[in-house]
This record gives C-alpha cells, structure tokens and sequence, in this order.
C-alpha cells in the first residue's frame, strides 16, 4: 500500500520511479532482455537451494509429520490424544510449559528495568556492562548447570555457608524445575533485553517530551506511549525466549529433570522404530512453534510503528545523577553478578582440586586443564568441534552472502519464499532438526550411526543460516547499488563489481555474522547431543555431557572443558558486537 | 568520440511510461543536454544508454554499432554518478585506476593515465586519501577523472552538480567545459537547472512526461520555443490568454481582455478564432508611466500596449523586476536591465507596457492530460 502511494508522488525523485529500484525490480538488469529476466548463474543458485533446503530443512519435516500419523502401515490420528490422556506425557507437557511460562515471566522482569537503565541513562562504565550483559546468552545453561550441581549440593558451598550460620541445608537439587527455570532465565534473559532495548532506543524522545508537555505523569507516559512502542520488540523477545526455554534439551538433562518434553524426544530416539511416540511429541513441538509465531504475528499486525519525526531535536540518553547511581549500577550488576554465579563456579570446579564441604575450594590446580588437553575424549572433541564449526560457518558465509544478494538486488520468483526459508531455522528447534535428521537418514549414505559428521556439519549450518543472512542483509542495504553501477559501467563485469566493490565493504557484517555462527555452532547442545552418536565423532557439548556422566574426575575436566568453551565464546561475542555495533539486537529478532 | 543514436526509444516501469518514443541524434564530441523537470526520464533515457536499463522498444546506436542489449560493462561509456558512487574503501587513487585494472592495463601505464586523469581534474596531490576526506567538489572532480580515463566512447553525467552549493556549481560548470573542450568526448549531460544547460550546451533537448519537446541550441530553445512548455520551462515568461482573431504565417492578431496583442512571429498552423497563449519575456518589456486612457491609434501602433499597477518592486542593481497586476486581473513580471539611468516605480503606480511583436510567442493551448507535471505552469493554460 505504501508502493503505491509513492510512486504517484515520485515527482520528487529523479525519474524512473525510484520505488520500483528499491523493490529491486529494475535494479541492474543490464543483460536483460525483459526486466524479468534472470541470468543462469541464479536459477543455478536458486535450484541448488531448492534441493538444499528441501532435503536438509523440508524433507525432515516433512517426514516427521508423516511419522506421526503414519505406522504400522496405515494412516491414523490415535497417538495424538494420548498426548493428554497418558499421565506421564500430560505431566511432561505440564512440565514444559510450565517451565517455558516462567522463563518467560522471569525474563521480562528482568529486562524492562535493566533496558530503562540502560536506554535512558548515560554513565561511566557503560559500555562495559553492556558488553558484560550480553555475556550469558552465549554461556550455554547445560554448562552453567555444571556449575550450578557443585554449588548447590549436599555437601556444596551454599549448604556449607547455611551450616555455618546454624540454618539447616536444602537438599537444592530436588527441585530440578526450579534450577531448570533460574539456569534458562539467566541464560535467555539476554535476547528479551536486546530486543526491548532495540525498541527502546527507536521510540522518538520527542514523543515522550510531547506527552510530558500535554500533561501527562512519567508512570502514565509510560504506559499509553512508550510500552505500546516497545510491545513489537517485546513479544519478538517473548517469543524466541519462549521456544527455547520450550526446547532445552541440555539443562533438563543435567539436572536429571526428565519429565520434559525434549528430554523424552531425546529417549525416543533409541526405539523410534518400535514406538512412533517421538514423532508425534516433534509434532507437538512444531505446532506450538508454529502457534506461537504465528500469534506473534496476528499480535504484531498493524503494530510496526515507523518514527514519523526527523532527526531528534533532544539527547536519548541523560547523564546519571544523584539516585540515578543507585540504578544504573545496581540493577544491571545485579542482574550480571546472579547470571554469572553458575559460570563462577564452573570456573571454580575447573582450577579446584576436590572441591567439597567447603565454601570455597582450599587447594587449586590446573591439572584438569592439562587434561584436558591430553584426555583423548576431550582433545578428539575440541578437534571435531572446530573442524564442524568451521566448515559450518563457511558453508553459512558463502550461502548468507548469496541469498541476501539475491533477496535484496535481484528480481527473482519465489522471493519471499527463500526469504521465509532462510529464516525458519531461527524458529526451529534444534532438537526437531536432529530429530527428523535422524529418522530421514538411518540407514542412507549419511546414517548418524555410522558417521554423524556430515550431518552435525549440516545441522549446524542450517540452524545457523539465520544470523549470516541477516548480516549479510543489513550489509547490503547499506551499500548503495549505484557502486556496483559504477564499477560496471567502468567495465567490470556484474560478478567482478560485487567482489570488488560490494563484498569488501559488507565483509564486517560477513564477518559478524560469521562469528555468531562459529560460536553457537561450537555449543550447539541438542543437535550434538542427538546426532553425535560414536564417541570418535564427539563434539565438545556432548563430551561434556559425557564427562558430567562420569564419576571421578570427570565433573573437573567437564568444567575446565566448559570454561575453554565459554572463553572462545566470550572473545567472539565481543568481536562480534564490536562489529555490528547497535545492530546486535536484529540478530535475534524474528 | 562517437555519435550516439536513439531511436524510437521507449521504457515502461510496471505501468509507468518513463521514456516514450524518444529518438535522439548526438554528434560526435558534442555536449549534449538533457533537460526537463524531475520525473520527466532524461535520467531512465541516461541509464538506457549506459546500459542499466533495456528499452522496452527501440534501438541505440554508438557510432555503427548497434548496443541496445549489450551489457552496461562492455559498453565503454563513462559515468559520473549524481552521488558520484566513489568506491569509499579505496583511496583517490585506486577509484581512478579501478576501470583500467578492469581493462587488464599493465601497472605502469596505469599509473601514467591516472596521474594524468587527476592532473585534468587538478586533484594531483590526493592520491592516498579516501573519498570521505574529500570535499564535495573534490569528489565531483575524482568521479569525473574515473569516468574520463577509461577514455570513453561516451561521457554521460546524470545531475553531476546537484549536491554542490551554489559558488561550487559555478565553477564546477565551466570546469566541465574545459575538460569536455580538452578531451573532445562526447558527452550526455543530464540536468533539471535550465542554467547550466543554457551556459555549456552545443545543444540540448528538452523533456517531458518521456517524451521530447524540443532539440535546439540554446540560443534556439530559448529565443524559439516550440511550445508553451519549453517556453515556460526555459527562462521565465509571462502567458497571456487570448483569443487569435486573424492568423496569416508571419502575423497573428490576439484578442485579450487586457488588450489587443499582436504577434509577428512564425508560429505553427495556429488558426483564427481559435484559443492560445502568447508568451511574452520579461526582459522584453518596457516600462513607462501610464499618460491615460489609449489613443484610438496606439493599439495598431508598431508596439504592443498594457496598462497595469505596480504591485511590488525588487531591486537588484544590475536590474530591476516588477511584478505588475494588469485590469481584469492578471500578474505580469517584468525585468528592467541596467536600470540605473531610470529611477525605479513605485508600488501601486500605475503603468503602461511595452513590447515588440516580435517578442510575443504564440502557442497551442497545452492539452490536460501532458501537462499536469508542471506545477509551476498557471491553471489557465490547462484546459
């Protein structure tokens, strides 16, 4: 509707109508004989693609539906209310919502303070907690919860330090939905902050300076003019944090609370043959997904506000003063200290040596990481994890680059389908990927059983496509399609002119992207945990989850395995943010 | 140095017409003009010849080679870019070199043809630095270097001096002329600024809604336009509507409600009784003090005779303009040059005006359904 309004009124433009170049309708059709027309190279492209994600994204999906309903050699519904008539699913379905509600609530309490202070204020040091933040959304739980085990049990600090005080000890640990809740919590709270902020920081100051002028109290601006602007931020958070929490497979299972969903997909795989239960519990999984964006979508209809006002006469941000210090230090450091306890004491567990019925460990060592890199099970598993995460990557950078070229340059058919595709594994659960993976290929060339290499590779890369599109995205629509213009009528010929030009000026958001592919991709929990099935091809999560198993030492090699882990992590998300800048919180947005 | 030929060009976006049936005859080593106001495709008609768009129909010609589908980076024409489009991550240097290195330019020779590129421009001495330590000038000129070292068939320049301010666009002008006289390229300049292409064009053509109105030199679009469109466009003018009572090729006799106007200009098979507008110049007419009513003989007189009212009076030293109000009402500008030897008239004096037959342009009445892009042309001329 918006088209249409502006090309009536391109006057003001240089002709031809400049709408339809932005539509990408005319841009660069040099060799064209007809604006429609697509070079060979694309079709190429887009038919690779095709047969790409439909055998890597689609089929899976597909043939998990058809799992559901289909077995025993004839079609049939039954399984599905058994979903709410057998107590124990009905009570891991509880269980699982249960958890993603309160992840859900936890989270949005935490980041509307912390995105006001945020936002809103300006002191010392804060570039440095906002970095800090944004540090545990990368920590992934299921290591935290390593931690979190050794503080919390019987003989841990925390029951030591009530000891000491003549408190009787709390056995922590029973309540596994309560260390499942906090872990998520402080892990996905990041992504809900991000997004909150992103909106945040587009509402118009002046519309609150307005509403202030016409009368209205802070508490009462707030509720009728900046919280309708924030709420598309919001429930875009809302929803990711949600899934997730929905889907975690590896916190759950550290802490052995395994009346939830994703854990009993992860039991069904065994005897997936015998018993179709675990198609239809993917199923059920998907069709929430889908519920959920697609009510995200309803919601949010008609509510993308564009800031109508140019250029913003006064200042986002005030300098702190006075009570100010109290919040914009207490709040986010807060917030940063609770979500980095786990990782603190995983770190711990990995320098100490028997840590036990003391409140902090009395003798240190660094023997575990010697281990770890002597261990057999563990060096094999930081090789395999780099060599997937990488190949992933590039396999994303290469597939990112071009399907944002053609998304944001090209005429092409089928534009908004590829643009749906490439963003669905942002919404798919990592544990139904594996999980149709596993059923769609037991038994081919690409048998997990056998040699899960190609497909943890694949997984990763579908899974991580997301990030390096919308990087890649963002790049070239900063990037003014009339250099590539330039260079061509200079002589270069379309593909010379997108190396020469176009590609080195987007190579930081490549770059970016790339690092948060890299990144997740090396802790990427469920995928590994499913799918890596021989311990030669164990990535890092799963040798983790190995090692927890383990009596002994196993635990202390399990952490400093972590700790390594997390450091990589944190280096990358730094680098990342450095070179996205304020474009952070797009990534994880849907 | 090439000539360039369109020929019946024509391109629709969706269901825009942007170019309609425009054919074009560019000589060699000319400049030449496009100009016409925004939306009125003189730059889809720029972009056709450098290759980013395909006609829908038609034919363009480089000298004897038919290029209508050749691709935009075989074409060997050069570009600067209403934005310049420098490559802002390599330095002046490497911007320049960028359509040689293309051309597999062995490295020495390179670097001869950009120093002397830069050398045409005056921009030796910035080699190293980036596009984004430049000024807007300095850009112009780099962007002008890039274009012309390739050594083009054709230069084309799509608005090159709109993001300049006023003094910078003066002199960026007749910087253009220079190289374009040095050279000897022929060259496609795309402009709305009627100035600059009555300043450096050997010729030039104006357009509207896709389609041209006129090709002349300046000194014929101006003194002659083809039309009220042309004529308001280029220049201003006063337009008057009348009725043409007696209609011979070399004289026109209008009737108006201000007065009788007679015109002694060819025109194009207007006829009597029919409808038009005559244009008439500001400079073109002089001023004097109103003596009273008209003498029965002053109307056949050799000159055309208005009365009117001063309404406001803008000095400017080396002229004067006033804007008069003619009875019935009607606003008249007019340009007094060299007004030092009268003293100016007061607002609200009234005044007789005076202008010679031969500068009273007589036209069609524009029809509706083209002339609705020209906003700044009066409701009456639109049927």
């Amino acid at each position: 509707m918006e088209r249409g309004s502006e090309a009536t009124d391109n006057r003001d433009h240089n002709s031809p109508p400049r709408i339809l170049r932005e539509a990408g309708v005319l841009a660069l059709d040099a060799s064209a004989r007809s604006p429609r027309h697509i070079e060979r190279g694309v079709i190429v492209f887009l038919a690779l693609c095709a047969v790409f994600f439909g055998l890597f994204l689609y089929y899976p999906l597909l043939r998990v539906l058809k799992g559901s309903v289909y077995f025993g050699g004839r079609t049939s519904f039954e399984l599905f209310p058994l979903l709410f008539t057998d107590a124990t699913l009905r009570e891991c379905l509880l269980n699982s919502l249960k958890i993603s509600v309160v992840v859900l609530g936890l989270s949005t309490v935490v980041s509307f303070p912390l995105a006001a202070v945020m936002v809103k204020l300006r002191f010392p040091g804060k570039a440095l907690l906002s970095g800090l933040l944004l540090v545990p959304i990368i920590m992934p739980p299921f290591v935290g919860a390593i931690g979190m085990r050794q503080v919390l049990s019987q003989s841990g600090p925390v029951n030591i330090l009530l000891k000491s005080l003549h408190l009787p000890a709390v056995d922590w640990l029973t309540s596994g939905f309560g260390c499942v809740v906090v872990l998520e919590a402080l892990h996905l709270y990041p992504i809900m902050y991000l997004n909150i902020a992103a909106a945040w920081a587009n509402v118009d100051p002046g519309l609150e300076e307005a509403a202030q002028n016409l009368g209205g109290w802070p508490g009462h601006i707030f509720r009728t003019v900046t919280l309708p602007l924030l709420l598309p931020g919001y429930f875009a958070g809302s929803i990711i944090v949600f899934i997730w929490a929905l889907t975690d497979l590896g916190t759950p299972l550290m802490f052995g609370y395994r009346k939830v969903i994703p854990v009993k997909i992860f039991d069904s795989i065994k005897d997936i043959n015998e018993n179709p239960m675990g198609y239809v519990l993917v199923v059920l999984v998907v069709v929430i997904t889908v519920a959920f964006f697609y009510a995200s979508r309803r919601i949010l209809e008609g509510r993308q506000y564009a800031m109508m006002t140019r250029g913003h006469v006064t200042e986002r941000e005030r300098p702190a003063c006075g009570v100010d210090y109290v919040w914009c230090y207490v709040i986010p450091l807060t917030i940063v200290l609770i979500a980095l306890i786990p990782h603190a004491s995983v770190l711990l567990t990995s320098i100490s040596k028997g840590w036990s019925m003391t409140v902090l460990p009395e003798h240190y060592t660094g023997e575990h990481y010697g281990k770890v890199f002597s261990h057999d099970l563990t060096l094999t598993a930081i090789r395999n994890s780099l060599f997937y995460s990488t190949v992933s990557t590039l396999a994303d950078i290469v597939l990112g680059f071009l399907i944002a070229y053609l998304l944001v340059r090209k005429s092409i058919p089928g534009k908004a389908v590829l643009d749906a595709t490439a963003m669905l594994p942002l919404a798919l659960p990592g544990i139904v990927l594996a999980f149709g993976y596993v059923v769609c290929y037991s038994g081919t060339l690409l048998d997990p059983r056998q040699n899960p290499v190609p497909l943890l590779i694949l997984s990763y890369a579908v899974r991580r496509l997301p990030y390096s599109v919308r990087a890649a995205y963002a790049g070239f629509q900063q990037t003014s399609v009339t250099l590539e213009e330039a260079a061509q009528n200079l002589g270069a010929s379309p593909f010379r002119s997108l190396m020469t030009i176009t590609l080195p000026l987007i190579s930081a958001n490549l770059i970016a992207g790339a690092i948060l592919s890299f990144s997740f991709a090396m802790l990427e929990v469920s995928d590994s945990l499913i799918l890596a099935m021989t311990e030669k091809y164990y990535p890092v999560t799963k040798a983790i989850y190995v090692l927890v198993q383990r009596l002994g030492d196993g635990a202390y090699i399990a952490s400093a395995l972590g700790i390594l882990g997390m450091l990589l992590l944190t280096v990358s998300l730094l680098l990342a943010g450095k070179l996205m800048g304020k474009k952070m919180g797009e990534m994880f947005r849907v | 140095m090439l000539e360039v030929r369109l020929e019946s060009i024509s391109k629709k976006f969706e269901d825009a017409v942007a170019v309609d049936n425009v054919s074009l005859e560019i000589a060699a080593g000319e400049l030449f003009f496009l100009l016409g106001p925004s939306g009125c495709g003189k730059t889809t008609c720029l972009r056709v010849v450098a290759g980013f768009y395909t006609p829908d129909t038609g034919e363009l010609h480089f000298g004897e080679r038919e290029v209508t589908h050749l691709a935009a980076f075989l074409r060997n024409t050069g570009m600067v870019f209403q934005n310049y489009a420098l490559f802002p991550h390599m330095s002046v240097e490497r911007n320049v070199a960028y359509g040689l290195k293309v051309r597999g330019i062995p490295s020495d020779e390179r670097k001869r043809k950009v120093q002397r590129a830069l050398d045409v421009v005056h921009m030796t001495g910035s080699e190293k630095r980036l596009p984004n330590q430049l000024s807007g000038g300095q850009q112009q000129r780099v962007a002008l270097a890039r274009a012309l070292v390739i050594e083009p068939d054709v230069l084309l320049l799509d608005e090159p001096l709109s993001n300049l301010d006023a003094k910078l666009r003066l002199e960026m002008r007749e910087e253009i002329r220079r190289i374009h006289r040095e050279t000897g390229v022929t060259a496609i300049y795309v402009t709305h600024d009627q100035k600059e292409a009555l300043s450096i064009a050997d010729r030039l053509a104006v357009m509207r809604d896709g389609r041209i109105e006129q090709v002349g030199s300046p000194h014929d679009v101006y003194s002659r336009p083809a039309n009220a469109f042309v004529a308001g466009f280029i220049g201003e003018t006063n337009f008057l509507p009348c009725e043409a009572i007696r209609c011979r090729p070399d004289e026109i006799q209008l009737h108006s409600p201000w007065g009788s106007i007679t015109s002694i200009r060819p025109h194009r098979g207007l006829e009597a009784s029919q409808e038009v507008i005559a244009s008439i110049r500001p400079e073109a007419i002089v001023i004097r003090e109103d003596r009273g009513p008209a003498l029965p003989g002053e109307i056949s007189g050799p000159l055309n005779c208005l009365r009117g009212k001063v309404v406001s009076v803008t000095y400017l030293g080396d002229q004067v303009q006033y804007a008069l109000k003619l009875n019935p009402d009607h606003e008249m500008k007019v340009t007094i040059l060299n007004p030092a030897a009268q003293s100016p008239f007061a607002v609200h004096a009234r005044v007789a005006i005076e202008f010679r037959p031969e500068d009273v342009s007589v036209f069609d009445v524009m029809p509706k359904a083209v002339s609705n892009s020209l906003e700044e042309l009066p409701s009456y001329m639109l049927r």
